[in-house]
């Protein structure tokens, strides 16, 4: 039992030593044969081997055992012997230190002692010292307040002398140091007069800070400064505001008056605009920049009334610098005006414009200087590019009439006015386009835009000058005298008017729609219809047809007039021959018709026979009528009865002015009015009996050869029956002659 | 409007000469010459009655030859005179008193029809040499004178002043030298009347009777650019005058600023051969012309009556598109009736809207302005 409780304790122990070591146990059978094994068991290992080895090997295994058990005991034996003589060594270790322990001891107390002793001593010194430290602060403070009094005694001179380099920013700084004190002891005696002094000096002071604020010529820095200081000096900002408000109106209007009195120095205008624009924006507009730049520098704290001041000034002077622009701009680019000179117009326009805008920005106004000023200096050069186009119309239209040859072709002379004419108006909108270019950045301003294109360009130069031009044609008319024109002018000018009327002003105002950006066509916003142009042109071209027509039968009817005063037709001889100046007459017509001929189409013939021998014949048969009832004698037949029997079956002669623009038209007028008065001529006569033969001869070579130039050859027989017929009346002795005799005369 | 159908009258002759009778102031009454060179002249005295609108005549035989012009006494209704051509082709004047003349403010039809009219020549107007007369003028209101000019434009002066009795008083020289005929002329009512425009061919001038020899007083060269054929002076404001000629042209001048017309109208196609400023309403003017039209111009401008009398009515214009406004110078009316040459117009003496044209075939037109106007004139 003792012993299984000794095995059981024993395993226990082990147990626990395994645990700890953390070796697990191997319970494998070959372990129980393993010498060096824990769970070894000695006899079964005997057992084992002496059942299964040969005595040979039991010896051989009994030695290796012994000499295994020999070498282990000798290392135990080894190992014990070591450990032994540690153990001496630290036994001889604590002895030592035990004894070096109690020496420390001691010294550590002797230390505090000494410690005490020290803080006994320091708390001595310092008792000692604490009266000296309070005497050395109250004399550092002494020697403060000395230094300032000493400051305060130099600072006259100081603020004089700084005064004097003109150092006044220096001068300011002292004065501002002292200021408080000296108003704070100024009732002590001796502090009054350094005062007044300083009153006196800082007097000085402000006054020459006032003089290089107002100083003309002073720098906006400068006067930044000045301003500054003032301030400081306790100036009011209001009233400081205000000044400087004054002073630089005062400033901006002496521009203003140097502007106005701007005058030229005999340059070229375009360039003369630009330098005078330049000026402007140098002075006037910069400065007033400038002004309002520097007022928000330094007032930057300044009250909005201040600032209104400020302001209202400014838009005042921009308010007349406007006016003054416009009447010298007007003044300097002058009547004649180059498409370079208005270049150079709207570029000097541009800039100021560009400037002003830059202007107003800064005072944050709305107002509309440049666009109004623009569009006056627009409308007053429109205006004036008109009436310079009027003028030069005029001298041409006056050139033509002065130096006009009748030998002039008519045909050539239209295209050539025409040319002329267009050439002028062409000029004139060539310039105007400056105003409308690309690169004008005014001009991109669709409002300017279209009040420049439709009022100005449109309406005050197209429109007025077409108008003024038609007037001018009309007019030509009505001149009498050196100023009367040639006929053959008024034909051609008659011409060019109906051009105008047809399609010359239309495209011309279809240039300017392109140019000027009117919708094509547009008849919108009162704008005058271009028909009322055209309607001129036609009712001038009317009337100076008209004209040509009462100038050439003028001249014709002279002739026949002349000639039948300067012939007693009571007593004339036989006719021999068709008298000169009907041939003469004849010439004249052809001479018109031709002229007539190559401005104006044929016109409408009446259905009138090619045939011209048949028409020979029919104004023979005529004759023949004629003859007869003249031979019936006035004493058979009431001859004023006939007369008005006659009259029934002719047409009642239509004389009455309106000419149409054809060839026909108007060489028949001619031939109506020359014929008619003739006739009148004849009505004032009294014939004889070759007297009336001679018109009866003259009546049929008329006849012979008008019809060519006629579409109405029934008008001319019933006017040459007419005349005929009037001159049986008016005579006494009415015997025509033989219608062969007279055919024989003719033809001769 | 039918008021302003014209009332025709036909002659049977030609006929170039035409005046009012201006002795007669109550009836409408015309004179007229005819001019045949074949057959017995007359003057027709025609009149017009505008309540039975009925024309009645009465003629007096005029044995002397083709009437060029024909010219009544200012106030004496019984006296006329003529320019006529006779046998001798050769331009003369006569004076005649005419027989029987119903009294003033009798009408014609008062005569008896059966009996003959005639013309007695009181004076026949010759000078010494064998000048041709191309005008023969009274003397404006009084009639104590008559003035002839020949065609070369000698002014002979005659004064009738003493007991009816012709007296040969003035025998001037030619104003001009040259070849120009007189083609017209006329004697001024104002400054005493002592004012006498003649016109050759496109010059005219005017000439103091008092200092004919002496030269004229003033003269307007190249007044048209063809012949006048015809001047008037009007009656109520003395510095103005019409001319008209062969250019178709009425022009109308201050005579103190010559060197152009203050309204120069072009209305006419043809020559215009009579201007005539209505007496009474001077910014009526009457014109004539060989386009056979008779127009009636508005001189409202140059008119003696104030503007403010012609500015107060619209209404009427209003009603009548016809008529312009009388306001404006220009056409107020043409008158196209005519089939001939007018060469002569004139206003009646009795009522002051009434006027009758002459054309050349012999007939006779009698219109009345229109109703309008008229209105517009007197209110």
């Amino acid at each position: 039992m003792s012993k299984e409780a000794t095995e059981n304790d024993k395993r226990k122990r082990n147990n626990l030593l395994s645990q700890y070591y953390g070796i697990t146990k191997e319970k494998d059978v070959e372990n129980l044969f393993d010498v060096d094994g824990k769970h070894f068991n000695a006899d079964a290992y005997v057992d084992k081997l002496v059942q299964e080895t040969s005595l040979k090997q039991l010896i051989d295994k009994e030695q290796e055992l012994v000499r295994e058990i020999q070498s282990l005991d000798s290392e135990m034996q080894t190992l014990v012997y070591e450990n032994y003589n540690k153990f001496i060594l630290a036994t001889d270790t604590i002895r030592q230190m035990k004894s070096d322990f109690k020496t420390m001891e001691d010294e550590m107390e002797k230390l505090v002692q000494d410690m005490s002793q020290i803080a006994t001593f320091a708390n001595s010194i310092s008792s000692n010292l604490q009266d000296r430290r309070q005497q050395i602060t109250k004399l550092s403070n002494i020697h403060e307040l000395l230094k300032n009094l000493q400051f305060l005694f130099d600072l006259p001179t100081k603020l004089k002398s700084s005064v004097e380099e003109k150092n006044y920013s220096l001068a300011v700084k002292y004065y501002a140091k002292s200021e408080q004190v000296l108003k704070d002891f100024g009732d002590h005696p001796s502090f009054s007069g350094i005062q007044s002094d300083c009153q006196e000096i800082v007097t000085t002071l402000r006054k020459c800070l006032k003089d290089q604020f107002v100083r003309a010529e002073v720098t906006s820095r400068e006067l930044e400064e000045s301003v500054t200081l003032l301030s400081k000096l306790g100036e009011s900002s209001t009233s400081l505001a205000l000044e400087f408000t004054v002073i630089n109106k005062g400033r901006l209007e002496k521009d203003l008056d140097d502007l106005s009195s701007y005058t030229t120095s005999g340059e070229n205008n375009g360039e003369a605009v630009l330098a005078f624009i330049e000026k402007c924006c140098n002075t006037a507009l910069n400065n007033a920049a400038l002004t309002i730049a520097t007022f928000n520098n330094i007032f930057p704290l300044a009250s909005a009334k201040d600032n209104e001041g400020l302001i209202d000034m400014a838009v005042d002077v921009i308010n007349r610098l406007c006016p003054v622009v416009k009447t010298k701009v007007v003044e300097i680019i002058g009547l004649e005006m180059s498409e370079g000179c208005c270049l150079s117009l709207v570029a000097a326009l541009d800039k100021f414009h560009r400037r002003l805008l830059a202007v107003q920005r800064l005072l944050m106004s709305d107002n509309q200087w440049s666009s109004i000023l623009i569009t006056d200096v627009a409308q007053i050069i429109s205006n004036r590019a008109a009436e310079n186009l009027v003028v030069k119309w005029t001298q041409e239209l006056q050139g033509w009439r002065d130096s006009w040859n009748n030998d002039n072709q008519p045909h050539g002379s239209v295209k050539f006015i025409e040319g002329a004419l267009i050439e002028h108006i062409h000029r004139t909108l060539v310039a105007l386009t400056a105003f409308v270019g690309n690169h004008v950045t005014f001009s991109q301003d669709y409002q300017f835009r279209q009040t420049f294109g439709r009022r100005h360009v449109r309406e005050g130069v197209f429109i007025m000058s077409l108008k003024k031009l038609s007037i001018m044609l009309s007019n030509l008319c009505n001149a009498t005298g050196k100023d009367n024109a040639s006929p053959t002018l008024i034909l051609v000018l008659s011409r060019v008017a109906i051009d105008f009327n047809q399609n010359l002003a239309q495209s011309l105002l279809s240039l300017i729609e392109e140019q000027f950006d009117i919708p094509a066509g547009f008849q919108g916003d009162n704008l005058t219809p271009i028909s009322a142009v055209t309607a001129e042109f036609r009712q001038a071209s009317q009337t100076l047809l008209q004209r040509y027509v009462q100038s050439e039968s003028h001249v014709l009817v002279q002739m026949i007039r002349k000639s039948m005063d300067s012939r007693d037709w009571l007593t004339t001889s036989e006719p021999r021959s068709v008298r000169p100046v009907i041939k003469r007459v004849l010439e004249e017509i052809s001479r018109v018709d031709s002229h007539a001929a190559q401005l104006y189409e044929e016109g409408s013939r009446k259905d009138r026979s090619s045939d011209s021998s048949r028409r020979t014949h029919h104004s023979s048969s005529r004759m023949q009528q004629k003859s007869s009832w003249s031979s019936l004698g006035p004493s058979q037949l009431d001859s004023s009865l006939l007369n008005n029997i006659q009259k029934l079956f002719s047409e009642r002669i239509d004389l009455s002015g309106t000419v149409e623009p054809n060839k026909g038209s108007v060489v028949m007028a001619v031939i109506k009015i020359c014929l008619k008065g003739f006739l009148e001529c004849v009505r004032l006569k009294t014939f004889g009996k070759y007297g009336i033969q001679q018109i009866q001869v003259d009546c049929y070579y008329l006849q012979l050869f008008l019809w060519r130039f006629t579409f109405d050859e029934n008008l001319v027989h019933s006017l040459l029956d007419e005349i005929l017929s009037s001159a049986v009346q008016r005579c006494l002795e009415p015997v025509l002659m033989e219608p062969g005799v007279v055919e024989l005369i003719c033809e001769r | 409007m039918e008021e302003e159908a014209p009332i025709i009258y036909g002659l049977d002759f030609q006929a170039r000469s035409l005046c009012a009778q201006y002795g007669e102031t109550e009836m409408v009454r015309f004179l007229i010459g005819t001019q045949s060179l074949k057959s017995e002249n007359s003057i027709h005295c025609v009149e017009y009655d505008e309540e039975s609108v009925l024309v009645s005549k009465f003629v007096y035989p005029h044995p002397l030859g083709e009437i060029w012009q024909t010219n009544a006494h200012p106030n004496q209704a019984d006296i006329i005179s003529t320019v006529h051509k006779g046998q001798n082709q050769k331009m003369s004047a006569t004076i005649y008193k005419m027989s029987p003349v119903p009294s003033n403010g009798q009408s014609i039809d008062t005569l008896d029809p059966t009996s003959h009219g005639q013309l007695k020549a009181i004076a026949s107007l010759e000078s010494s040499d064998e000048k041709e007369v191309a005008k023969v003028l009274w003397q404006p209101n009084d009639g104590n004178k008559v003035v002839t000019v020949s065609t070369d434009s000698q002014i002979n002066l005659w004064d009738f002043s003493n007991d009816g009795k012709v007296q040969n008083a003035i025998f001037s020289e030619p104003l001009c030298k040259t070849h120009n005929q007189v083609t017209a002329a006329n004697w001024s009512p104002h400054h005493g009347t002592n004012q006498v425009a003649v016109a050759m061919e496109t010059n005219l001038q005017v000439v103091d009777l008092r200092s004919v020899n002496k030269g004229s007083i003033y003269n307007i060269e190249n007044a048209h650019i063809e012949p006048i054929r015809d001047l008037d002076f009007n009656p109520n404001r003395q510095y103005y005058m019409a001319t008209c000629g062969d250019d178709g042209c009425v022009k109308f001048w201050d005579v103190r600023n010559l060197s152009s017309p203050v309204l120069n109208r072009h209305d006419h196609y043809h020559w215009v051969w009579q201007v005539r400023y209505n007496v009474f309403h001077d910014q009526l003017v009457l014109s004539a012309g060989s386009d056979a039209r008779v127009v009636l111009t508005s001189a409202a401008s140059l008119s003696s009556e104030p503007f403010g009398k012609l500015m107060s009515d619209d209404k009427d214009n209003d009603d009548d598109e016809d008529v312009r406004s009388p306001l404006a110078d220009g056409v107020i009316t043409a008158y196209e009736e005519h089939e001939d040459s007018v060469y002569s117009v004139a206003w009646s003496s009795a009522d002051s809207w009434t006027f009758a044209s002459l054309s050349y075939g012999g007939r006779l037109l009698i219109h009345r302005v229109p109703r309008s106007l008229k209105h517009s004139i007197l209110f």
